[in-house]
């Protein structure tokens, strides 16, 4: 062996044997150097080398799961009494014993947290239609309109009966969330059947819940050590006071929800009475007075949001568009952002097939919701649009977090410039033209409008702002993400900033052409 | 002591053969790692790793302890001598590993008696 060779080989022992416990390190590291040299001509390399690594790993063995060296005899505890709840009689209980069942708990919390956090389990949204009574069905009739004016949560788009929109937006605009009066008819309802199946976790998850999981067990068997010096109470104290505040904290108080929660089945799925879903077909619009050209009149883009003295004051739903909308508007995605549909097939978003949904609600249920918040209203209306898709469409999905380019919408140096909503203004957010304005408009609904994406990714309100408020933003944008970004900057005092965010998705693991009736 | 022996009883071969390496008197490692190698014929060999964790559990239970050092050497190693509950356990494990070679011995003399 070379010099060379033997020098090389000495450096990557030493780098092991730095891998071992400081105090083992330090009491033996020299003499292990020492005998490695004396040993490598006659052993060579390789064995000694496995002979270290299994030295290391049962120093750490050693250490994590070590009795205590100065082990005293305790007296004896009932059997399910816990590490934390025995208290031995005589013994007090000191601040640094408090700390560190805080410190332990929470991070049994964590673990238990994590371990449930991996998507080894997906819910499946089985949906089985059965038809109750089905006795009339509901006039489609494009040429009857809805009252001009009418005041239901979702509001008619003026001229928005035609979808054929230029809108700079993007399709999913296009004449969605109309809602009129009707009349009535008998429906059948349907009966829900969700189901949690086990799904093997990828391998990066298993890897990931077993690291996490090993520090875990192995900070735990570290603080439960006894005779902690002075140093290590101290800090345990303060981990473990952390620990409780952060714990109160997060229990106490409700933190706002990063962005839009996906709206997942619920039992019983309350349903449509009668729904009826017809391929749409674009009708030829009469030439306005004085065209010079037969194309059909820009129609307004107007986003039906509702606001928080809106609710659902009709008892029908009307829409047109594809179906991707329909399950934007029953999973309560982001309007317009189909990334966080997955698995769709081609007619279901983008350009495909559009759709005239019409439905009505039961007249009990109708009755019923009008003792519902305007929030939990459009909840109600979202699941019954569940019903009508798995009914209809045979959908079938579960619901994933992917890790998605997004945006955070924050406060920009200066200020917000939002001028809080006046009582009882109804919410609307509508663009004509180079004018945005939005009249007793939440954030938390701003960030979901396709106005805010330009690019197609997920807004997350950050403002921390709670109110509904009126503003106007002017300006020629273009498809431009960046210039539409600098107006609402210039104009509303707020900033995107660009960043990736876990956002949940929905897979859809089935869905077919609905058959029309 | 020798019911505190018979409690750390049976020895891993390793502890076994560093007791035993040391009953030849006060090694360093690398002696002592000799000796084992020596003392089985070179059918045993132990590293640097397994060493030290014997020696160290060793330490902590009191059954080998560091010997003075020889300042007559240039450079001074750490040396370890068998303790006198070393030997004591080294005899319990001597005696325990006796009567299974005689049950083996039995054993197999019965073995033999019934095939013939």
């Amino acid at each position: 062996m070379n010099p060379l060779q033997r020098r090389i080989y000495t450096r990557i022992y030493s780098s092991v044997l730095r891998l071992h416990p400081l105090a083992f390190r330090d009491e033996f590291g020299r003499e292990m150097e020492r005998d490695f040299d004396d040993a490598l001509g006659e052993r060579g390399f390789a064995p000694l080398l496995g002979d270290a690594f299994l030295s290391v790993a049962r120093q750490w063995r050693t250490r994590a799961f070590a009795a205590p060296e100065m082990a005293q005899p305790t007296p004896s505890r009932p059997l399910l009494a816990g590490q934390y709840l025995a208290v031995d009689r005589g013994s007090s209980l000191t601040a640094f014993d408090l700390a560190r069942a805080a410190l332990l708990s929470l991070l049994l919390v964590l673990t238990i947290g994590f371990a449930a956090g991996i998507p080894n389990r997906r819910v499946i949204a089985d949906l089985q239609t059965v038809r109750v009574s089905h006795d009339g069905g509901i006039d489609t009739g494009g040429n009857n309109p809805p009252p001009a004016g009418n005041n239901d949560g979702r509001r008619e788009a003026s001229g928005a009966r035609e979808p054929e929109s230029t809108s700079s937006y993007g399709t999913a605009l296009h004449g969605k969330g109309r809602v009129r009066l009707h009349p009535e008819a008998t429906g059948w309802s349907l009966r829900p059947r969700t189901r949690v199946v086990w799904q093997a976790p990828s391998l990066a998850d298993a890897v990931r819940q077993f690291a996490m999981i090993s520090v875990v067990v192995w900070l735990t068997s570290f603080f439960l050590r006894c005779s902690p010096g002075i140093g290590r109470r101290m800090l345990l104290t303060a981990l473990g006071l952390l620990g409780l505040a952060a714990s109160v904290a997060f229990g106490a108080v409700p933190t706002p929800a990063m962005h839009a929660q996906i709206l997942h089945p619920t039992e019983p799925l309350p349903s449509f009475e009668v729904t009826t879903v017809k391929l749409w077909q674009p009708r030829p619009m009469p030439l306005p007075p004085g065209s010079i050209d037969n194309r059909p009149p820009m129609p307004r883009k107007f986003d039906p949001m509702t606001g928080p003295g809106a609710g659902q004051r009709t008892d029908r739903v009307h829409l047109i568009g594809q179906t991707a909308l329909l399950l934007q508007s029953a999973f309560n995605l982001s309007m317009g952002l189909e990334n966080q549909i997955v698995g769709a097939p081609g007619w279901v978003g983008g350009e495909g097939l559009r759709y005239e949904v019409q439905a009505k609600i039961d007249d009990a249920q109708f009755a019923a919701m009008q003792k519902m918040t305007p929030a939990e209203q459009r909840e109600q209306v979202a699941l019954m649009e569940q019903s009508l898709l798995a009914d209809r469409f045979k959908l079938k999905v579960h619901f994933e977090t992917r890790e998605l380019p997004a945006y955070t919408l924050v406060i920009a140096k200066g200020g917000a410039k939002l001028t809080p909503a006046k009582d009882g203004e109804v919410s609307m957010l509508s663009s004509l033209g180079d004018e945005t304005t939005g009249t007793a408009v939440m954030l938390a609904q701003f960030v979901r409008s396709p106005l805010l994406r330009p690019d197609g990714r997920v807004v997350i309100d950050q403002t921390g702002l709670k109110g509904a408020y009126d503003f106007t933003i002017k300006g020629e944008s273009g498809d431009d993400a960046s210039s539409f970004f600098t107006l609402i900057q210039e104009q509303l005092g707020l900033k995107l900033v660009p960043t990736k965010a876990p956002v949940e998705v929905i897979v859809i693991d089935h869905i077919e052409k609905p058959s029309e009736n | 002591m020798n019911t505190d022996a018979n409690e750390l009883l049976p020895l891993s071969p390793a502890t076994l053969h560093v007791l035993l390496a040391l009953t030849a008197g006060p090694l360093h490692g690398y002696g002592i790692m000799l000796e084992v190698a020596r003392q089985s014929d070179g059918a045993y060999k132990i590293g640097p790793g397994t060493l030290y964790d014997n020696i160290k559990k060793l330490l902590k239970l009191g059954l080998v302890e560091e010997a003075p050092e020889d300042t007559t050497e240039d450079e001074p190693r750490r040396k370890y001598r068998l303790t006198q509950p070393g030997g004591s356990v080294l005899a319990a494990e001597t005696e325990r590993l006796t009567g299974v070679l005689r049950k083996a011995r039995r054993g197999l003399r019965l073995l033999e008696e019934r095939e013939s």
